[in-house]
């Protein structure tokens, strides 16, 4: 198991260079974790690291180490496959949120029955079958779970949909989503995500949907790199909501009004360092005429993650990481932190709360500002 | 360079481009374009009076950038030979049709607006590749800064600044405010031994950062140097010892770990961000400047000649020879030497280039 | 009571200060009452997480009963308020995930009395008869429960090996959609089970850790 592992994810190349214990943003808070020695202790077979050892799920997934390893060493698949091992053993994360969100993600392989749309706002316009189809997620759920956050992540999908319709598309929403299966995935619950998957192709392929939009960048990551490796090609097309109205946009067929005001974005892991998408969203956001972009100092490919991922971890390394990502955030001057993925938004927004208000800096869903900006 | 300049077999083609290479008679016909500088070589004794006046400012490509030259221009002090420039896409005379303020300042009526790109054939029995290194761009490893932090430099840009010739008369002064750098960390293995750009070791880069560091403590006592590094290569003879002597008589930090990120702290003073390896800590570091070691690949202009000369390069470029006859690439009579072959230093490759130039004489000399 | 119908499956959370002496009481008193009903003591009504909940259901369990100690009642200090918002939160999820939220009841009680208890399982036990007679539910055929051990606690063993003795010679017969006639033909197959045994299974395998 652990040899395998060690050859799937090439981590015999490691040369002990450290950059990746030096990248993590874990690590710089947390003294006793350091994906440099997890790779070391598996490859001087020291019972590889240890299953019980609650650093197993300290790793955000962020990406950032293995973007930046010398020897193209995935420590991200490294750290699941050895949560797999682990769950196997009988270990498991402190699951986040007392446990509600993976609950109600496993709850999506068979009990549940078809999905309650009564949140889709009145006045939006989707449909049952046809050629564009919207895949919620949990924004449902999540909408249910962080009202109190003030998170409205309804809000976010309702704002999606919106826009689609506002550049003449009406979506397919339907009945018979489940979760992509993300957060289960990359706990180490691969079977959980394979169910799910099954039964949102299944369910993509009736609608007849040819090209799916998604608004959350961790939907759309396992649907563009981890779906396929399971189940081979997709017989449709994905793109994350920015990229889908980037054309719209720059064909003039979504107008949007003049807002002046300074942003900054937050590149998800997902969507840039594992989907590289960069561009869309910010191309996105400068369609709406006076509104600017100021860069974070770590941005792109060096962004720093929003601090917390999968819901398994969430303590006071994962606060301080997001208190040091909103500080950077509020020293580029921006109103408003704009983050192209509800869950970034979400635990941002819950930092913002914990934190001393010294980094008051509005945060929104990317869908959110650019709703608002619709000329109508 | 200068003895071959001046040696009678020896005749230097500079500001020149080998377009086209033919078989003829067991050896080569060349065809080399050789570019106007609009200045006469023979009367021109670069005396500087033409670019004293030249109105015309351009960053200078030898210093890195980090300086400013004229439009008519000596391309270095040691160049050869050592003639004068005019560069015809800057110059305001080829871009408005008046000034020609040089022509009247040169004494010697060395400047030539009439001068004409010519191409000229060379007849070779051999030909000698030896086209040498290129750095490689910095920019794509955007963890380091390069181009957005200003006091994040290559080790390039170093040897310019701290050479009495460079731009700012060998001070360290620090591109954000021109203050004296005193401390500074060097980035070993920037690009290098990294399979996301160039998964060699460049060779030479630890020596010369080790030699920078000396040089930096010589023009400056309060000068310290970290050096972050993966492991020192310093395989030559006395190599080791150098090492040692920085360490001990030049005060060099060496630090084991290579450095993770770079980001822009108080007042332009870049922090480095790197696991201690041997402390298993994470820490930062401020600095006043940052070096990066940039990987060194092959010379960027060489891929397109070795296609003109049907020479076999590798994936990165390197000219492809055999082990038992390292001088000799897959095109008979064309040898090759230096670091187009793979990394190497000046003293192996001036060890190459005599390997070369005896196997190239042999086979002129027919004895071969 | 016997000639009720024994439909379905039923963990029912109870909170080990009054509901529990009140399922105890029903015990002692002899009041028969729904034997599909797994009881799990808990500490505190304020340990209640929807994720268990939500988990239970997940596995396929047919009703989640909670049962705590009435308002103001909680033995520490309010764990029974707490519990409350913990309850309308998994209502709406389980509406979100097209689940009746019917078949999670609360109920709030500081009556020690067995009888009380008893009916009030039946009239749960009843309800989610009514409900899975209706086919609200449970389409999926066939399924393992998952080999995921994400806490191990042991009211899912409970629910692993009560479940097939319960619910899997129904389900397996009952197809996409559940009928009437399907949860009819349930109804003989499902064995009686006496009360402190019921409990005394709980009791035993519910203390975690
Ligand atoms: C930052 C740095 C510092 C270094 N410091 C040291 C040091 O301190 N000591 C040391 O021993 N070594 C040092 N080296 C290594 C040293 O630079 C090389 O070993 C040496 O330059 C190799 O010599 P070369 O003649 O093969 O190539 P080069 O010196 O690169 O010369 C190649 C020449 O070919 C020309 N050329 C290229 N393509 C064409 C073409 N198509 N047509 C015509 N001309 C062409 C180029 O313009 C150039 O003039 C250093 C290297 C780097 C990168
Ligand atoms: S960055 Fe890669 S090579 Fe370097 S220590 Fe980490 S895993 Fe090993
Ligand atoms: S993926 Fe991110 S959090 Fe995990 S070890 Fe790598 S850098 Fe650290
Ligand atoms: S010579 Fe040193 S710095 Fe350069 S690539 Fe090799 S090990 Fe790295």
């Amino acid at each position: 198991m652990l040899e395998e592992t060690i050859q799937r994810t090439k981590a015999y190349y490691c040369l002990e260079c450290g950059i990746c214990t030096g990248s993590c943003p874990v690590s710089r808070h947390h003294e006793n974790f350091s994906p440099r020695l997890m790779v070391e202790r598996a490859l001087l077979r020291e019972e590889g690291p240890s299953l019980d050892d609650r650093e197993v799920w300290s790793c955000l997934t962020c990406g950032t180490c293995s973007a930046r390893c010398p020897s193209l060493v995935d420590y991200n698949e490294f750290t699941r496959e050895t949560r797999v091992a682990a769950r196997e053993g009988g270990w498991a994360g402190v699951d986040t949120h007392a446990g509600t969100i993976l609950a109600f993600m496993e709850l999506q392989t068979g009990a549940a029955g078809k999905r309650d749309l009564s949140w889709i706002a009145e006045g939006l316009r989707t449909s049952r079958k046809g050629g564009v189809l919207f895949y919620t997620g949990c924004l449902p759920y999540f909408g249910i779970v962080f009202r109190d956050y003030g998170v409205d992540a309804v809000g976010m999908a309702n704002s999606t949909i919106r826009l689609m319709n506002a550049a003449g598309v009406r979506p397919v929403v339907s009945s018979d989503e489940r979760c992509c299966g993300h957060d289960p995935y990359w706990t180490g619950d691969a079977d959980t995500m394979k169910t799910l998957a099954k039964k949102n192709l299944r369910m993509i392929e009736e609608t007849g949907a040819r090209k799916v939009v998604f608004a959350c960048p961790e939907c759309y990551a396992m649907f563009k790199l981890v779906y396929p490796r399971y189940f081979g090609p997709l017989g449709f097309e994905v793109a994350h909501v920015t990229e889908f109205l980037v054309p719209y946009a720059a064909k003039g067929k979504l107008a949007f009004g003049e807002r002046e005001r300074t942003i900054t974005y937050q590149d998800p892991c997902r969507l840039g360092r594992y989907a590289g998408v960069y561009d869309a969203p910010r191309e996105l956001l400068t369609a709406v005429p006076g509104l600017e972009i100021a860069e974070m100092a770590r941005t792109r490919a060096e962004a720093l993650c929003c601090g917390s991922s999968a819901w398994v971890s969430c303590t006071r390394v994962n606060k301080q990481i997001q208190l040091e990502r909103l500080a950077e955030a509020a020293e580029t001057g921006a109103t408003t932190l704009v983050t192209g993925c509800p869950k970034c938004n979400i635990h941002l927004a819950c930092a913002a709360r914990d934190g001393d208000g010294e980094e008051k800096i509005e945060i929104k869903f990317v869908t959110d500002v650019m709703a608002e900006a619709l000329e109508s | 360079m200068l003895d071959a300049g001046r040696h009678p077999n020896i005749e230097m083609l500079a500001y020149s481009t080998v377009e086209k290479v033919a078989r003829r008679n067991g050896g080569f016909r060349a065809t080399v374009l050789r570019k106007a500088r609009y200045v006469t070589e023979d009367l021109c004794n670069a005396c500087g009076d033409c670019s004293a006046k030249c109105p015309t400012k351009v960053p200078d490509a030898f210093n890195m950038g980090l300086g400013e030259r004229k439009a008519i221009y000596l391309y270095f002090d040691q160049g050869i030979p050592s003639v004068m420039t005019i560069d015809e896409e800057n110059c305001r005379y080829f871009a408005t049709g008046k000034c020609r303020v040089c022509e009247k300042m040169c004494k010697k009526g060395a400047v030539d607006f009439e001068q004409k790109d010519r191409r000229i054939t060379i007849d070779a029995g051999a030909i000698i590749l030896a086209t040498g290194l290129s750095v490689m761009d910095p920019t794509p490893m955007t963890q380091y800064g390069y181009g957005t932090i200003p006091n994040v430099i290559t080790g390039l840009e170093y040897e310019r600044l701290i050479n009495a010739t460079g731009p700012t008369g060998g001070h360290l002064l620090r591109p954000s405010d021109g203050t004296l750098a005193h401390r500074l960390a060097y980035v070993q293995c920037a690009g290098s031994r990294d399979m996301n750009y160039c998964d060699y070791c460049s060779s030479v880069c630890c020596m010369c950062s080790i030699k920078d560091a000396m040089l930096g403590r010589e023009h400056d006592p309060d000068s310290t140097s970290y050096i972050f590094h993966t492991d020192l290569r310093n395989v030559g003879k006395w190599f080791q010892r150098y090492q040692i002597r920085g360490e001990e008589e030049y005060g060099i930090q060496f630090v084991r770990g290579r450095i993770a990120e770079v980001q822009n702290g108080p007042s332009d003073s870049p922090v480095v961000w790197y696991e201690d390896t041997r402390t298993r800590k994470v820490e930062s570091l401020e600095v006043d400047m940052v070096v990066l070691a940039m990987a060194a690949m092959p010379s960027t202009d060489a891929k397109p000649l070795a296609r003109t000369l049907g020479v076999d390069v590798d994936k990165y470029g390197f000219v492809v020879t055999d082990d038992a006859t390292p001088s000799s690439t897959n095109v008979d009579g064309i040898y090759a030497c230096g670091f187009c072959k793979g990394p190497c230093d000046i003293p192996e490759s001036v060890a190459q280039a005599s390997a070369a130039a005896s196997r190239a004489s042999a086979r002129v000399l027919g004895e071969e | 009571m016997a000639g009720r119908q024994k439909t379905s499956s039923i963990l029912a959370f109870v909170c080990s200060w009054y509901p529990l002496a009140a399922a105890d009481n029903a015990g002692v008193d002899r009041c028969e009452y729904s034997a599909e009903a797994t009881i799990v003591p808990v500490d505190c009504a304020g340990t209640i997480t929807a994720a268990s909940i939500l988990k239970a259901f997940a596995r396929r369990t047919d009703g989640v009963l909670v049962a705590v100690c009435g308002r103001g009642d909680c033995h520490y200090s309010n764990g029974s308020e707490s519990c409350g918002i913990v309850i309308d939160e998994t209502h709406e999820i389980m509406k979100a995930a097209g689940i009746d939220p019917a078949r999670l009841r609360l109920d709030f009680s500081s009556d020690v009395a067995g009888k009380r208890f008893a009916s009030m399982v039946d009239g749960f036990a009843e309800d989610l008869a009514k409900l899975n007679g209706r086919g609200a539910r449970r389409t999926a055929p066939k399924r393992k429960p998952p080999a995921t051990k994400r806490r191990p606690v042991a009211k899912k063993k409970t629910i692993a090996k009560k479940k097939p003795t319960a619910t899997k010679k129904a389900a397996a017969k009952k197809k996409p959609t559940a009928t009437k006639k399907a949860a009819a033909k349930k109804k003989p197959s499902a064995k009686k089970k006496t009360v402190p045994k019921a409990r005394g299974a709980g009791k035993k395998t519910s203390r975690r850790k």
